[in-house]
């Protein structure tokens, strides 16, 4: 668990009354920001995006578009988090392919995966991506429509194919070799291969993405109402370009290896021991 | 019998998953093929099952039935029987 100097500066100095609603209020705000994702995506995808999808153009037209369309969603819910001054996705990066990659090459992005809003504060940087998705979240009865929509891979038997085809259509796709959530506090899980099987059939480059969030927020382990009394800030960071080995073993293995040395230890998230 | 089928089986996960270092008479029927047991992984998973839907024409499909089919060789060889008689009824 992260220390209370690092969560809550300001408890020492602001009297307990006024301090506590701050940070009610502020724990509040976390809730309006979740009831606004999970009640857009419910909407836009069962509402907006068939009436989307009835517009005409070939399947990889009409991905790019809802795509497109879904990205601005994402844009205003940070935008919602941080008017809020709840949680900043920042970026220094001019560019989002480290190492000359050109921008039109689609791309397996990897990332190491610290918070819950990983994905759409990825997602709204890349211009066109699609994530592979855990089944919990693709057969989401409520999410599933939107998932699916926007190109989103679910987990499972033909993942590989459909991931490839993304590619040809010009997506990059995102992938967090983890499999799920770096615990709080780090170390970083093992790296699955699947992303470096991709990249590897499919003959494109593997862009690798750092995130630190600091101080700690959504992470798994620390309770979501747990919001810390500065704002979040997940930095993204790409760091490097490679292009796969012929064994997405060794690859996986060398590339977990880096991220271990590139985040020290603790994964970057702050509070480690 | 479905163990007439595990040497075949055996060969097939060696060769599908290209285990240059693996003797395929050292696998264990019964030993778990994942995680502890041969330590395959998901990526394997995937290239076993297109392997074995193609060899045995039979449909490997993602559901409970199917993840408890790949626990072991035995395991996979009664599932592909199974497969096989339900093919045989239905047509």
């Amino acid at each position: 668990m992260p220390t209370d100097a690092v969560m809550y500066p300001f408890k020492r100095f602001l009297p307990a009354p006024i301090y506590y609603l701050v940070r009610g209020l502020r724990a509040a705000g976390v809730g309006l920001c979740f009831a606004m994702f999970w009640g857009g995506s419910v909407i836009i995808g069962w509402l907006i995006l068939p009436l989307l999808w009835l517009w005409p153009g070939t399947r990889a037209t009409k991905l790019h578009r809802v795509n497109r369309f879904v990205r601005q969603g994402f844009h205003l819910f940070h935008f919602t988090m941080k008017t809020l001054r709840l949680y900043h996705r920042h970026t220094e990066a001019s560019a989002l392919r480290a190492d000359g990659v050109p921008a039109d090459q689609p791309c397996v992005v990897v990332s190491n995966h610290p918070t819950l809003c990983d994905v759409t504060s990825i997602s709204s940087l890349f211009p066109n991506i699609v994530a592979i998705a855990r089944p919990s979240l693709a057969n989401n009865p409520l999410l599933r429509p939107l998932v699916r929509a926007i190109g989103y891979v679910p987990v499972g038997l033909h993942m590989l194919r459909e991931a490839e085809e993304r590619l040809k259509m010009g997506f990059d796709v995102l992938i967090f070799p983890e499999g799920t959530r770096t615990p709080l506090g780090g170390p970083l899980r093992t790296f699955h291969r699947g992303a470096f099987e991709l990249a590897k059939r499919a003959n494109v480059p593997i862009v690798l993405v750092a995130l630190t969030c600091e101080p700690p927020a959504l992470t798994k382990r620390l309770p979501i109402w747990k919001v810390s009394d500065r704002m979040a800030v997940n930095t993204v960071r790409p760091f490097a370009a490679i292009t796969p080995g012929d064994s997405s073993r060794e690859t996986a293995h060398a590339v977990e290896q880096r991220y271990r040395d590139v985040l020290g230890y603790s994964g970057g998230l702050g509070g480690a021991p | 019998m479905s163990s007439s089928l595990y040497p075949e089986i055996k060969e097939l996960i060696v060769e599908s998953l290209q285990l240059e270092d693996v003797d395929p008479a050292s696998i264990s029927d019964t030993d778990a093929l994942f995680g502890d047991g041969l330590g395959l992984d998901s990526i394997d998973a995937l290239e076993l099952a297109t392997a074995i839907s193609r060899r045995y024409d039979v449909k490997v499909s993602q559901d409970e039935n199917t993840r408890a089919a790949f626990r072991s060789v035995k395991h996979l060889a009664e599932f592909i029987e199974a497969q096989r008689n339900a093919g045989h009824t239905n047509g």
